[in-house]
């Protein structure tokens, strides 16, 4: 087979990988500050950016789209571009999503900061905003596509349909729940209302968490939990069954987040397809964790394997409570307390977190030709790290439901027993211990910056790596007999297709019956528009 | 967004309703209780009321951890968007009558003026256009829409 050497950019890794580092630290913090006021509420200063309802949007906007974002996209880079055995297909297009996309989160900071929001929860930014995010979306997918088209590989492997399945789903996500008719430059009203708002705004709102943080995690896991461990995948079939089966039934997930509100009782029965979830969620889990068979002996010695068994098994205890969640019982207690806040936080700190600084110190070394500076410090953030997650996480899931319990509670009378107040005075010391959680997950990510710096101090960085790679496409041998499924696998285009329609069938089914049925809500004659 | 549950009509007044939210864009129904549900404030205190808690909650409220809003007394809004927040609200669908977007201002400053005076009662000073006095308006008018047609309801209290 005739080669040719090709290189891989890795500046554009490496660019992720710093702005991944840089915007965690920061959305982290923003994140500690926001969980102090709610102990020390004068730390607002009374000063209108730095009170609560400002930094609550910065911090999850910071953690999910800046930290996350650049993690995925480091992780995308990297993985792909030796996956398919080509460099990225534009330079120019890797440089304009990056740089497009810092723009974005600078431009998200100061207009949240500055007051401006539409009002829709993780989906604040104003239309301006909205547009420019669309524009760098189809920057990123454009250069993934292509890459993919001119690979040197005749099968695209399972992580890369994680990252088509993500990118189409976001797009559609982000599109659809972004009609809003502007005003102002920054001010913009949602085309929804009500009910129907609810629903599309949930859709969206669950789907960021299921298109977001966890198939493009879920996609980095599948290339470097077997990379890090120099192990295969555990099942090849697991992970088809689980790949389509989690991208079908998660688009359903919304409704659990409307349980026993206005939204329609036929709507809410949707949750059927989150309780279901846990099936492909654990099949995710369990194919990271059975990667691991025989290989459990590295894990006691390398940290970067430690990081990422903490991580898929957090996702493996967040995605069986999304479940148990959705029932309506448990979900009638845990619903607007600091249940939820726990149980994301799982998910957040624990999954995606930890994968990433799993990635980030098998990747960064490998970079810059190179060893980590120091492992001892890689454990020690790992320790500190796991600690602080049980810090944020146990006290919260004790506030809320404790608040629960209490909001529910009659005298014998029959008379609501405590004030609102009372429920939340009670629950201040669980809310500093929380902050005390985060600072200690804070400093375990200052910790990995010191040691990355070291370590970038101490290497060059490779920015074209030398690869060798066929000139053409492999003769395919004929007459052997493959699984079905490989059809597929070496059809990008009709893989982003098939993901598209998978998607879209729950998306249609949820959403266009609120729409067109009339009686799905009921006018009231003496709710008015409003007027003096 | 009060839940059909007995606690929460007792605490807070009748559950919510689809229809009460079809001019809503967007929907505002929240996803967390840091503070009470807002779902039914309007009419619940006094316009004074609302003035002292954002200026200073811990007043009202020894021990509540939410944050003052002392700017909102200062700030302003800017009543030059009203005729095109109006025109925006009608081309989504609100049935705000014809020629509608040119007398809301005028009405704004009515109803402003009326709680200008309310606050005065107490010795509170402020200006109809004040951020203070929107905000006000605006909670004052939180659910109050069926108020009046609820079915009596449990026992209340805050």
């Amino acid at each position: 087979m005739e080669t040719q050497t090709i290189y891989y950019d890795n500046k554009i890794v490496r660019n992720f990988a710093f702005a991944t580092a840089l915007w965690g630290v920061v959305g982290m913090l923003v994140g500690l500050y926001a969980a102090l006021q709610m102990v020390w509420p004068q730390l607002s200063f009374d000063f209108a950016p730095t009170t609560f309802g400002r930094l609550r949007p910065l911090h999850t906007n910071a953690v999910i789209f800046a930290f996350v974002g650049n993690g995925i996209f480091m992780g995308v880079y990297y993985s792909l571009q030796r996956l398919c055995k080509a460099r990225m297909w534009s330079d120019l297009a890797s440089k304009v999503h990056f740089w497009g996309w810092q723009a974005i989160i600078v431009a998200a900071a100061v207009t949240l900061l500055a007051g401006f929001t539409t009002g829709k929860e993780y989906a604040e930014l104003e239309w301006p905003i909205d547009i420019a995010i669309t524009l760098i979306w189809v920057v990123f997918g454009l250069n993934m596509m292509m890459t993919i088209v001119k690979r040197k590989e005749h099968v695209i492997y399972v992580a890369i349909w994680f990252y088509i399945a993500t990118w189409i789903t976001v797009a559609m996500l982000h599109i659809v729940n972004s009609f809003e008719y502007p005003i102002a430059l920054f001010k913009s009203y949602s085309y929804y209302a009500g009910v129907q708002d609810a629903l599309v705004q949930w859709w969206y709102g669950h789907n960021a968490v299921a298109f977001f943080l966890t198939t493009p995690y879920l996609g980095l896991m599948y290339y470097f939990l077997p990379k890090a461990a120099n192990r295969p995948i555990y099942s090849y079939r697991l992970s088809i069954i689980h790949f389509w089966a989690l991208i079908f039934l998660y688009i359903w997930a919304g409704p659990h987040h409307l349980l026993y509100t206005s939204l329609p009782d036929w709507a809410q029965s949707w949750v059927v397809f989150s309780i279901m979830l846990i099936a492909p969620s654990w099949g995710g889990m369990i194919n990271g964790l059975f990667t691991l068979r025989g290989a459990w002996d590295k894990v006691k010695e390398d940290p970067v394997l430690k990081f990422m068994v903490v991580a898929v098994t957090a996702y493996g205890m967040a995605t069986l409570e999304g479940p148990l969640l959705s029932l309506k019982n448990v979900n009638a207690i845990a619903h607007f307390t600091d249940w939820i806040v726990a149980h994301v936080h799982v998910g957040g700190l624990g999954w995606n977190g930890f994968l990433t600084f799993g990635i980030l110190y098998w990747l960064i070394p490998r970079i810059f030709g190179t060893q980590m500076y120091s492992k001892k410090l890689m454990n020690a953030h790992f320790w500190i790290g796991t600690l602080g997650i049980l810090f944020y996480a146990i006290p919260l899931y004790w506030a809320g439901f404790t608040q629960s319990l209490m909001w529910k509670s009659f005298t014998a009378d029959g008379i609501i027993q405590y004030r609102f107040l009372e429920t939340v005075t009670n629950i201040v010391p669980m809310y500093a211990l929380r902050a005390l959680g985060g600072l200690m997950y804070l400093s375990g990510a200052l910790i990995m910056v010191y040691n990355i710096f070291r370590t970038v101090k101490t290497g060059v960085l490779v920015a074209n790596e030398a690869a060798h790679v066929p000139v053409a496409l492999p003769r395919e041998v004929s007459g052997t007999r493959e699984h079905w499924h490989r059809w597929i696998e070496k059809r990008p285009v009709q893989m982003l297709v098939a993901s598209l329609v998978i998607v879209a069938i729950g998306g249609i089914i949820e959403l266009v019956p609120t729409f067109l049925i009339q009686s799905n809500v009921p006018t009231i004659a003496a709710v008015k528009p409003y007027s003096a | 967004m009060i839940r059909p549950f007995r606690d929460e009509i007792a605490r807070y007044g009748e559950y919510s309703k689809a229809g009460e939210f079809v001019y809503d864009h967007p929907f505002q129904w929240g996803s967390k209780r840091t503070g009470p549900d807002l779902a039914r404030i309007g009419g619940k205190y006094p316009d004074s009321w609302h003035y002292n808690h954002m200026l200073e909650s811990q007043s009202i409220s020894p021990g509540s951890i939410m944050p003052n809003y002392p700017w909102l007394l200062d700030n302003t809004i800017d009543t030059s968007l009203t005729p095109k927040m109006i025109r925006a609200m009608t081309a989504l669908g609100v049935p705000y009558e014809e020629g509608y977007d040119l007398k809301a201002n005028e009405e704004l400053m009515i109803q402003g003026n009326a709680i200008v005076a309310n606050l005065e009662k107490d010795k509170l000073q402020s200006i109809p256009t004040s951020e203070i006095v929107a905000l006000i308006a605006y909670l004052q008018r939180m659910g109050t829409d069926i108020k009046n047609q609820a079915p009596a309801s449990l026992p209340t209290k805050q």
